[in-house]
């Protein structure tokens, strides 16, 4: 699947109702037009490394954002973690960790790992959108993304 | 005339024949006349006696001269010339008897002569080899001879002294006087006292020493004179050896005298014994049984005066009962003997016992006995204390509590208790047999715990109580607890020990040590499940927070949806039930979140540190929103600074702040008031406010969880605040405590552990908060 727009949030999220409220929320500040969710954290992998069903994607075109669940089943949030700065071509790009709990023992390992930035998800919905919106305003527009070197080239 | 003169002339004739023939001239006769007168006759009768005469005296002549010859052959005899012998006339006349016996007498002279001459060689020799002095003297005390042994006494030679004066070279001075007056004496009157006596004198040498000589002198006749033959020993050494017999004599009687110096001294000290004696003593005519002497120990005891005692009989000292044996018994007690234990009567009639030893003796010439009697009324008070003590022992050493023996240097035991004897099994035939040892009994690897009991009752006369074993008759072993003692003063160990049977404390023991193996199991096994259950307890807050707070997300999320995209399609009435869905999905969210902050508290480390109080407040009050702040009128007094966990302190002051603006934010004067005061010496903090208050009654429900004592309509909440804040004043070792009355507001005190908490020093840095993101 190929898009004209590069992607500019990427939403792993196994949850359909926090993930709907997430887009909710970003569509209220125009900031989900590029976003694609996933499902669970293989597939985020897949994409990220442009690899399986998202063979064809550029690497070198990475999504400005993930936005990236912890609790996932099959591969989690802190394994799809661990594979993006554990690699060269993708550790650049920024991880926002989001977690219901913040008793969650894996915040630990998140920061350890370099996660960017971590995530409550406040219960109640207007202060869940106010997160979600700064946080994208932030990612997409204040943060300045670090250059895409050309050398970065696809592993096999 | 004529006639006349004739015969005067006649006369005078014959009166010078007369005188003549006195005259012994016999020789001339008288002329006779014719006449034939008176005249005639005479004459002629005197012629006649002329002419006897004459021939008288021509006898007598002829015998002088045979007289004289005799005497010739005397004189010869005396001048012991026995040459020649007298003549015989042959007549057989008195003189020639005489002669023949003169003559024998020459010849039995010769005889004797020659056998003198033997005996004078003799004498000679005993002269001259006498070992004493002998001195042959004159009787003008000249000396006649000297022999040897004088020269070898007194130095001089015989030729030196022959000729001079014995008692100038002899005698000192003082002797000389009365030596020559005796001389006198025995030549005047036969007599000498000293003669034939051995006296003892001082004597001079030729250089001049003078030595003590025995001198008997013996007085002897020689022709008409006398001559003196005096003997002189040398006594000088004898007398030495006399003087140190003397000396001898000397010492000895003065040894003597001292000896009886002694026994008299002896005897005072008897005496004085007798007397001081601290027992009472007396003594007894053994007859009458009146006493004859006492001492003052007696008196005292027995409460006499020494004149009172002396008038009494042996009688008067014994109760009436007691004299009957006394009498029975007292008869005959020769030498020295026990008579055993007696019941005395004092003057004052207190009756005492006594042990008396008597003693037969002479006491001024009466068979006497001295009595020593000695007081054991205490002895026997103390004897029947010490058998009710023994009593008390036996009875204690018979209890079936303690095993007791006794025992003896070579670790025999000599003695047991019926209890010690079940404890290692012997039976006491064996005990008596003397076959049970200590070493026996001891297991080797105790031998060294006995040696180091030994030496501590060496030491110490006891050993500090110490756990072993016994080995039992049939091989087994016994835990004991012993403790052992000297009852021996001497060197020589001998002692008791107790012993407890502690198998029953041993079995516990091990039953207590198998419990706590099994316990500290259970409680690792309950650790290992109580870390499963934090584990889980923790993945539970995770899922607490995950799984509920989500679907709350949701419920909230979707509420909300529904209100923005469908509220023109919703009256009133589904308006508000969508609301107040939202409304309790936030609200179990906030409950959600501070059961876990509340769990969280339990599980974290304290962690520390100086906090400067009034500045923490104030950030606090900064931090809080102006709309929860209002219009209330906040003092915050000096807090100063402690030593607490900044988080938990700042959680705690922060609750509390809220709670006070909360509850007075219905006042139209709100007020708050943050200070510290000290109370008992204690720091103790306290927020006040003049809100709503509560009720005192229900102030045990105060700082449970989720206990409110307000609705939640009328002020907000879940319930958990204070809890918090009650549980980290806690565990900072504080109190807190809070005043209040319904609508005039409350007081909540605390206080804090301090620095010295022992909770801080278990901290660690692993106890660092990660930062976290809201």
């Amino acid at each position: 699947m190929i898009r004209e727009n590069p992607v500019e949030i990427l939403l792993v999220e196994d949850n359909m109702s926090d993930a709907e409220l997430t887009i909710r929320a970003l569509k209220k500040k125009n900031l989900a037009n590029n976003l694609i969710h996933l499902k669970n954290g293989a597939e985020a992998l897949d994409f990220i490394f442009s690899q399986g069903e998202y063979s064809s994607r550029d690497i070198n075109k990475p999504p400005k954002v993930i936005l990236l669940d912890l609790k996932m089943p099959k591969i989690n949030g802190l394994e799809v973690l661990a594979r993006i700065k554990g690699d060269e071509r993708t550790k650049m790009i920024p991880v926002v960790v989001l977690t219901s709990s913040r008793e969650d023992p894996d915040i630990e390992a998140c920061y350890r790992l370099g996660v960017n930035s971590y995530i409550v998800k406040p219960v109640e919905f207007d202060n869940f959108l106010k997160a979600v919106s700064e946080l994208g305003l932030y990612w997409l527009l204040l943060n300045q993304a670090p250059l895409q070197h050309s050398t970065v080239k696809q592993n096999g | 005339m004529t006639g006349r003169s004739d015969s005067h002339k006649r006369l005078t004739d014959i009166l010078a024949t007369l005188n003549r023939f006195a005259r012994g001239e016999y020789d001339e006769r008288l002329s006779l006349s014719d006449g034939k007168d008176d005249i005639d006759v005479i004459s002629s009768a005197l012629n006649e006696l002329g002419d006897a005469l004459n021939k008288r005296y021509q006898d007598v002549f002829k015998k002088e001269q045979r007289i004289n010859h005799l005497l010739d052959i005397l004189l010869r005899y005396t001048l012991l010339d026995f040459s020649k012998r007298a003549t015989t006339e042959g007549g057989g006349d008195e003189i020639d008897a005489l002669a023949a016996g003169l003559n024998a007498m020459g010849e039995e002279v010769i005889y004797h002569m020659n056998r003198l001459e033997d005996s004078q060689a003799q004498i000679h020799a005993i002269f001259k080899n006498a070992p004493d002095a002998v001195v042959l003297i004159d009787c003008n005390d000249k000396i006649m001879r000297w022999n040897p042994a004088a020269s070898r006494i007194f130095g001089w030679q015989e030729d030196e002294v022959t000729g001079k004066f014995l008692h100038t070279i002899l005698l000192p001075h003082e002797y000389r006087e009365k030596h020559l007056m005796g001389i006198q004496r025995f030549l005047t009157t036969g007599e000498g006292r000293i003669l034939n006596k051995t006296v003892e004198m001082p004597a001079l040498c030729k250089n001049s020493s003078q030595i003590q000589v025995e001198l008997t002198i013996s007085p002897a006749r020689l022709n008409d004179d006398y001559l003196f033959i005096g003997f002189l020993r040398d006594i000088t050494e004898r007398k030495r050896f006399q003087e140190r017999i003397l000396h001898l004599n000397a010492t000895l009687e003065e040894r003597v005298l001292e000896r009886t110096e002694q026994v008299k001294a002896s005897e005072r000290k008897y005496r004085h014994l007798f007397e001081n004696n601290p027992m009472p003593l007396w003594v007894m005519d053994v007859k009458t049984l009146q006493f004859l002497d006492v001492n003052e120990s007696a008196l005292e005891h027995y409460g006499y005066s020494r004149e009172e005692f002396l008038t009494m009989t042996s009688l008067d000292l014994r109760p009436e009962d007691e004299r009957a044996r006394y009498l029975e018994l007292s008869r005959s007690l020769p030498g020295t003997q026990n008579t055993g234990v007696w019941k005395h009567r004092k003057k004052d009639g207190t009756v005492i016992f006594s042990e008396v030893i008597a003693h037969e003796m002479d006491f001024e010439g009466k068979t006497a006995r001295l009595v020593l009697a000695h007081d054991v009324t205490e002895e026997r008070k103390a004897r029947k204390a010490l058998e009710l003590s023994e009593a008390r022992f036996r009875r204690v050493f018979d209890s079936k509590m303690t095993g007791f023996f006794f025992w003896d240097e070579d670790g025999t035991i000599t003695d047991a208790n019926d209890l010690f004897l079940d404890m290692v099994g012997y039976t006491r035939s064996e005990l008596t047999g003397r076959r049970l040892n200590l070493n026996g009994i001891t297991p080797p690897e105790y031998a060294e715990a006995q040696i180091l009991a030994l030496e501590q009752i060496r030491a110490n006369g006891v050993c500090e109580p110490f756990e072993k074993e016994y080995v039992r008759r049939d091989g087994t072993r016994i835990p004991v607890l012993i403790g052992a003692a000297n009852i021996d003063n001497s060197l020589r160990i001998k002692g008791v020990t107790c012993v407890m049977d502690i198998s029953q404390r041993k079995k516990m023991e091990e039953e207590i040590m198998q419990l706590n193996r099994d316990l500290e199991v259970r409680v690792n096994e309950r650790t290992r499940a109580l870390l499963e259950a934090n584990r889980d307890l923790e993945s539970f807050s995770y899922s607490v927070s995950h799984d509920l707070r989500a679907p709350l997300r949701a419920i909230h999320g979707y509420s909300q949806m529904l209100t923005e995209d469908y509220e023109p399609k919703l009256d009133n009435e589904g308006i508000r039930l969508l609301n107040a869905v939202k409304y309790n999905a936030r609200r179990m969210g906030q409950l959600v979140d501070d059961l876990l902050s509340f769990s969280r508290l339990g599980k974290r480390t304290l962690s520390g540190s100086d906090i400067d109080v009034t500045g923490m407040v104030n950030d606090i009050l900064q931090d809080i929103s102006d709309s929860e702040k209002k219009r209330t009128k906040i003092t915050v007094h000096s807090l100063g600074r402690v030593f607490a966990d900044l988080t938990l302190l700042r959680q705690a002051f922060q609750n509390l702040i809220s709670n006070a603006l909360k509850y007075s934010s219905k006042k139209d004067q709100p007020e708050v008031e943050i200070g510290q005061i000290m109370l008992e010496a204690v720091p103790t903090y306290y927020i006040k406010d003049n809100g709503a208050g509560f009720d005192m009654a229900y102030y045990p429900k105060l700082f449970g969880v989720f206990q409110r004592l307000h609705g939640q309509e009328e002020f907000d909440g879940t319930g958990v605040g204070l809890a918090i804040v009650q549980r980290i004043i806690q565990r900072h070792g504080g109190n807190i405590w809070a005043e209040s009355k319904v609508g005039e507001g409350a007081v909540f005190y605390f206080t804090l552990g301090g620095r010295d908490d022992a909770r801080f020093r278990a901290s660690d840095a692993a106890s660092a908060e990660l930062p976290v993101i809201n």
